[in-house]
């Protein structure tokens, strides 16, 4: 069977997915359009006052987790309208900073980007994307805390661990070159993902070294 | 009215069950056939049919989740009439570009893996989609289930659309990573 085929087969498989998942995806678009439709999340200025609701939201109904990986609730009966969109694009570090109460120094560009976009997961984590013309580059995340929140579950044929400036890096990939870069340092949780585009360990070395 | 209500309408075989879940999901399940067919009189024929069919399970079938489960029904009858149509070579619309996309997770084939049940398929796609995080798993529902093009998942979730291009191709990385583990050849 050819590959066009198997896409086919492949997407029809899709329908049979956990009704959680079906569920999950539209309950949460719906919310969003529900917010839309009344105007008030569509202003730039209201989506400031937007952002501090939301975190004190999130700090009132402390455990509750909104990008949790795990199977959401599946019984039909709850109610996901209430979801806070997790993603909030920035156009600054300074207004990540605000946002999540730290900051994250990370480069202008890495190797041939074009242009980086910062975003903001939950209120307390930052990511900056890294472009290459229409393809994506490489990310690079940080947290507070310790666990690993590079979001990349994926298996690598190698795993090695090596001290970039006093802390331990965990690096993931094949063939010498790295996919995936974990460390903790100060109480704050990185990551930098380069899938798209493995690095050499010289060069990641020094991605590293210039984030703060 | 609440799904438990409209459900035992069904069970009552009562017709107002069909105006209940035409009030409450009509609006959704054309949305999802729109989103397949890109032509409405093919969508809401595809709306229609999937109340039919809705009458004709429900009993003995009791959904878990009524819009998960009309959405299942309206998704598999677009697929369908979208078959149909491609076979009549007038069809067109965002489904190739998914398909496109979806060829980039097919592993290339080894030669040893065995073909895989649809059902442990769906298994996969499954364990798959709970290793995302939410919105990666979102992004990648509204573009290979409900169809939305990515300039309309980056205006629902208020973010750019590089940024949901990112994702939907990691998302695809791992999906393929998914499959080769799994030895998976359709």
């Amino acid at each position: 069977m050819n590959k066009s085929r198997q896409a086919k087969v492949l997407f029809r498989a899709l329908t049979d997915v956990s009704d959680s998942y079906v569920k999950e995806a539209r309950e949460t678009a719906a919310s969003d359009a529900a917010a839309e439709h009344t105007g008030f999340f569509t202003s730039r200025n209201v989506m400031r006052f937007t952002i501090a609701l939301a975190a004190c939201l999130v700090i009132f109904f402390a455990g509750r987790s909104i990008l949790n990986p795990s199977t959401p609730s599946g019984s039909g009966t709850g109610d996901m309208t209430q979801d806070v969109n997790p993603l909030q694009e920035v156009s600054s570090m300074e207004e990540a900073e605000k946002i999540t109460g730290f900051a994250l120094k990370a480069p202008e560009s890495v190797g041939a980007s074009t242009g980086r976009i910062i975003t903001v997961y939950s209120g307390n984590m930052i990511e900056v994307s890294y472009e290459n013309g229409n393809d994506s580059g490489c990310s690079i995340r940080k947290a507070a805390g310790s666990d690993d929140i590079s979001g990349d579950s994926n298996e690598y044929a190698a795993l090695k661990t090596v001290s970039i400036n006093n802390s331990q890096v965990t690096l993931k990939g094949e063939n010498e070159k790295w996919s995936v870069a974990t460390w903790t340092a100060d109480g704050y949780s990185y990551a930098v993902d380069t899938q798209t585009d493995p690095m050499a360990l010289p060069d990641l070395a020094k991605l590293i070294s210039a984030i703060k | 009215m609440e799904d438990r209500q409209i459900i035992d309408l069904y069970f009552q075989r009562s017709e107002g069950a069909i105006s209940a879940t035409r009030d409450k999901y009509g609006h959704l399940l054309c949305s999802i056939a729109l989103g397949i067919l890109k032509n409405m009189q093919d969508a809401e024929e595809c709306e229609s049919d999937t109340y039919l069919k809705t009458w004709n399970v429900i009993p003995p079938t009791v959904p878990n989740v009524l819009s998960a489960f009309l959405s299942k029904i309206v998704r598999n009858l677009s697929l369908d009439r979208y078959e149909h149509i491609t076979a009549e070579k007038r069809g067109g619309g965002e489904i190739p570009v998914l398909l496109d996309e979806l060829e980039e997770c097919i592993p290339d084939p080894h030669g040893t893996g065995g073909s895989v049940q649809a059902e442990i398929l769906a298994d996969l796609l499954n364990e798959f989609l709970g290793s995302l995080k939410k919105d990666a798993r979102i992004f990648f529902m509204r573009r290979y289930w409900y169809g939305d093009s990515v300039e309309e998942i980056s205006r629902k979730y208020n973010c750019g659309e590089s940024r949901v291009k990112m994702s939907l191709m990691r998302s695809r990385n791992t999906l393929k990573a998914f499959l080769e583990k799994a030895g998976y050849t359709i």
